[in-house]
């Protein structure tokens, strides 16, 4: 704390209703100070803190609609699963979005103001305890400390006493406060009242995560959130920030298994470029201008990663006027992991997920001679197996249109990959990103329906596939890195929020308040009654340390046995 | 030392650890019975002590492993070691100031379970960690969680205990417990504990664990943000952590705000490690064996 109290004069409070309020009309509380008042109630924060709880416990009971969802499906699913009245009940109390529903959100709204009405409440206190502390005190709070001593001292002035006191305290690094009064002298020490800060600053820290939460995950304030799978040598356009995201590279370092690389992933990397615009410009009017001085005219989108790289330092990218775009200018360079996300422009990218886009054409000769080709396209991720449907395909052509092929879901992943005539040889495939994948099919839809499919066996670039008159091909297998882009502007505030927790809680747990009182009382035979108590909270034994070395430099022997001086 | 021998080593470390309790709960047990004797309690204490050094012992020798070298704090039975020797740790240190003797017992029985149960998760050190693993957050976190979930395991006995103590100084349990006496205290000739002192210690337990349990919370959400760009997202996990931290702030506004003691409050204490063992075995048991509980904590 900074400057120590010294010989302030210090007025003892004045008891509740003793002053200002004597004789004052009683006037019945209007309706905001009883809301006031309710609300600065600790029953009633415990009350809240509780049903915070319980709500939060339905949340994990209750199974939660996956975000996004649309409403009306939401409430169909609902009354088809639970029936009209359950159905209806869980779809209008918001059950299926429980940490998102109104009544959730009120109940956090009414915390928040609690916590603003109690930190107000408390504060006021709080502040005047830190500035003007209560000096003086009876008798019986002095001896009623953790630590006591009473006694009385036959000689000297009592002014000597109060003066010895004072310096034993402040030798001590206790802040001292003197109050003189008619009957003798009262002293108030303290050391760690910065402990009182403690709670104040915990409630404070409380508001500003929720502050931050509401701020950072409001659209008003420009959050969002966005998928950007890129393809490797492909592009990402934030027109949000106008920034632009090369993914130069992609990995994905297996680790080791016992043939060779396993399939399990150790970490996934995109090296990716940021560009942004030389100059700011509505994206309509900017003309895009290649390396050899061509241009692609007004709102033209690049297309391909060289194309539109202009570097920092060619002259066209400094000429640049008249509100219309003349390139890209490269920023910085990165590398995004998992737990490594890149940051730029308040945007955030994150290394998410990863997978490969499949390309698959079907192929049937017609009797003349013609070739019918369908194509189909699967997107397979590298974390998760596909669901139902994510890697199913209707032929489409020939005899065979109305077959369908899907990915044997039991050899997504599997550490396999076709040898010659198809035969299965452990190598170093690492799916999704390798190239073979086990296909199953059913010669028509009801044959799907029954579950009658049939192993096909490995399809490869290298490799096409055979099911009655169609030849089925894997035209294209295209990796890809999933980032997620991120702005979330109340991430700062949230992170305070954190920090000043740590703090509070530090300071109200940790931070041992220590306190003293000395009573020196003139008598009328002349001597000096002397009362002096102490507590440190936990640290009793140090309360009990700090009195008897005060009774030994007052030389103050306990009451009953007579003092000496 | 080689990979075979650190291996031998957390197997020998990993049955002393197992016996060292057992043997410090059954000394405790007996302490508690014969009362009068000074020397059996503090064999407790030596034993507890040795179960204490295994845990050191299996987390060293898993850290030392070549092909892994990192602090081992990833998997549950890493986790379950730090945890046991935070319960069997912060009761040793506590012992010092406060005479736990009575709770001894349950305290050794409570870490042996701990042991156990993430014995029976035992993994052999991976070479490698899942992406998101890979974080010094991670280590922080799980330090934390250390601190904190232990004093609160020790807190949560100590209640109990209360509880039990307050049943026998109510008039009916006055009565039954007339002819009989825990001898607490006996030994040294200090005071008997009674419930309002273990009540006291249950909350300066909670006290001392509540920033961290915080911090728990404040490194995972730091964690997460850099894994997965959101400090919070409801997970399954994150919530009973959040009721966790949400029922001791609200036994900490009762304590210190509205002065209440005794029976509530010691069942608080138990109520909380409740919670913890919930978010920690629960939370992750549900997660893998049920369809309706979604969690990305799960490893």
């Amino acid at each position: 704390m900074g400057k120590q109290p010294t010989r302030a004069e210090t007025k003892p409070e004045e008891p509740a209703g003793s002053s200002d309020d004597v004789g004052a009309e009683q006037e019945a509380p209007g309706f905001l100070a009883e809301v006031w008042s309710a609300f600065g109630s600790v029953k009633v924060a415990i009350i809240l803190l509780i049903v915070w709880a319980l709500g939060s416990v339905l949340g994990t009971v209750v199974s939660q609609a996956p975000p996004g969802m649309d409403r009306a499906a939401i409430q169909r699913d609902l009354i088809a699963a639970l029936g009209p009245v359950l159905g209806s009940l869980k779809f209008h109390l918001q059950l299926y979005c429980v940490y998102h529903s109104f009544w959730y959100r009120t109940v956090l709204l009414l915390l928040c103001v609690s916590i603003v009405v109690c930190t107000v409440e408390r504060s006021k206190t709080t502040l005047r305890r830190l500035r003007r502390p209560v000096v003086r005190a009876s008798l019986p709070s002095v001896t009623r400390m953790q630590a006591a001593v009473q006694g009385n001292l036959r000689g000297g002035a009592p002014e000597e006493t109060v003066v010895t006191a004072m310096e034993f305290l402040r030798s001590r690094r206790y802040a001292v406060c003197r109050a003189d009064h008619d009957q003798g002298t009262d002293l108030y020490a303290r050391r760690g009242a910065v402990r009182l800060l403690g709670p104040m600053l915990v409630h404070i820290s409380v508001l500003l995560v929720f502050l931050g939460a509401v701020y950072g995950r409001s659209t008003w304030f420009g959050s969002f959130t966005a998928n950007a799978w890129i393809e490797k040598g492909g592009w990402h356009h934030d027109s949000r920030t106008d920034q632009y995201f090369l993914l130069r590279d992609f990995h994905v370092p297996f680790r080791p298994g016992q043939d060779g690389e396993s399939t399990v992933p150790v970490d996934y990397a995109s090296d990716v470029v940021v560009y942004e615009p030389v100059v700011s410009g509505p994206a309509e009017q900017r003309v895009y201008v290649f390396p050899d001085g061509t241009g692609t005219g007004p709102g033209a989108e690049p297309d391909g990663a060289a194309d539109v790289v202009i570097p920092a330092d060619d002259p066209r990218a400094r000429s640049a006027s008249g509100g219309k775009e003349v390139g890209l200018r490269k920023v910085r360079e990165a590398r995004i992991r998992v737990n490594h996300p890149l940051m730029s422009k308040g945007i955030g990218l994150y290394q998410q997920d990863w997978g490969t886009i499949v390309d698959l054409v079907f192929e049937s000769r017609g009797a003349d001679g013609t070739t019918q080709a369908a194509r189909a396209t699967w997107v397979l991720h590298g974390g998760t197996q596909p669901r139902e449907g994510d890697a199913l395909a209707r032929l489409g052509v020939g005899a065979n249109a109305h077959s369908l092929i899907r990915l044997k879901r039991d050899a997504y992943g599997r550490h396999v990959a076709q040898g010659g005539d198809n035969q299965v040889v452990p190598t170093n495939n690492r799916l999704p990103l390798g190239p073979s994948l086990y296909i199953e099919g059913a010669a028509s839809p009801q044959d799907a329906m029954a579950g009658q499919w049939q192993d096909l066996g490995y399809l490869s670039p290298s490799h096409p596939l055979k099911f009655g008159d169609v030849t089925i091909r894997m035209s294209k297998v295209t990796p890809f890195t999933g980032l997620e882009a991120k702005r979330d502007p109340g991430v700062g505030l949230v992170m305070f929020g954190f920090a000043v927790a740590i703090v509070g809680l530090v300071l109200a747990f940790y931070v041992p308040l220590r306190q003293a009182r000395v009573k020196v009382v003139q008598l009328k035979d002349g001597g000096i009654r002397v009362a002096a108590g102490a507590t440190a909270g936990a640290d009793e034994a140090s309360a009990r340390r700090l009195i008897e070395g005060l009774a030994e430099a007052l030389e103050l022997v306990p009451r009953g046995r007579g003092g000496k001086r | 030392m080689s990979d075979e021998g650190l291996r031998a080593m957390e197997a020998i470390a990993s049955k002393t650890v197992f016996v060292a309790l057992v043997l410090s709960g059954i000394a405790y047990a007996i302490a508690w019975a014969a009362r009068g004797s000074k020397v059996v309690p503090r064999m407790g204490a030596v034993l507890a002590g040795a179960g204490l050094a295994g845990c050191a012992v299996i987390f060293i020798s898993r850290g030392l492993q070549p092909e892994a070298p990192r602090l081992p704090l990833t998997t549950l039975y890493e986790f379950a070691v730090i945890f046991t020797a935070g319960i069997v740790g912060f009761y040793l240190v506590a012992s010092i100031r406060w005479d736990l003797r009575s709770i001894g017992t349950p305290v050794m029985a409570l870490a042996c379970a701990v042991f156990g149960l993430g014995s029976k998760w035992y993994q052999a050190v991976e070479p490698t960690l899942m992406p998101a693993l890979n974080s010094v957050w991670l280590n922080i976190h799980v330090v934390t969680a250390m601190l904190a979930y232990g004093p609160l395991a020790v807190g949560a006995m100590t209640g109990a205990y209360a509880l039990v103590l307050y049943a026998r100084e109510s008039p009916g349990g006055r009565r039954a417990a007339a002819s009989r006496d825990d001898g607490d205290g006996e030994a040294s000739g200090a005071k008997p504990l009674t419930g309002d002192d273990l009540d006291d210690i249950t909350y300066r337990t909670i006290a001392f664990s509540f920033p961290w349990l915080t911090a728990l919370i404040i490194t995972g959400a730091i964690w997460a943000q850099y894994a997965w760009g959101t400090y919070w997202a409801w997970d399954v996990k994150e919530v009973w952590s959040l009721i966790t931290w949400i029922i001791y702030a609200a036994y900490l506004h009762m304590r210190l705000m509205r002065g209440w003691r005794g029976r509530v409050t010691a069942a608080f204490g138990v109520v909380g490690l409740a919670l913890v063992l919930f978010t920690w075995v629960g939370v992750q048991w549900l997660a893998t064996h049920t369809s309706w509980v979604q969690s990305l904590h799960t490893y």
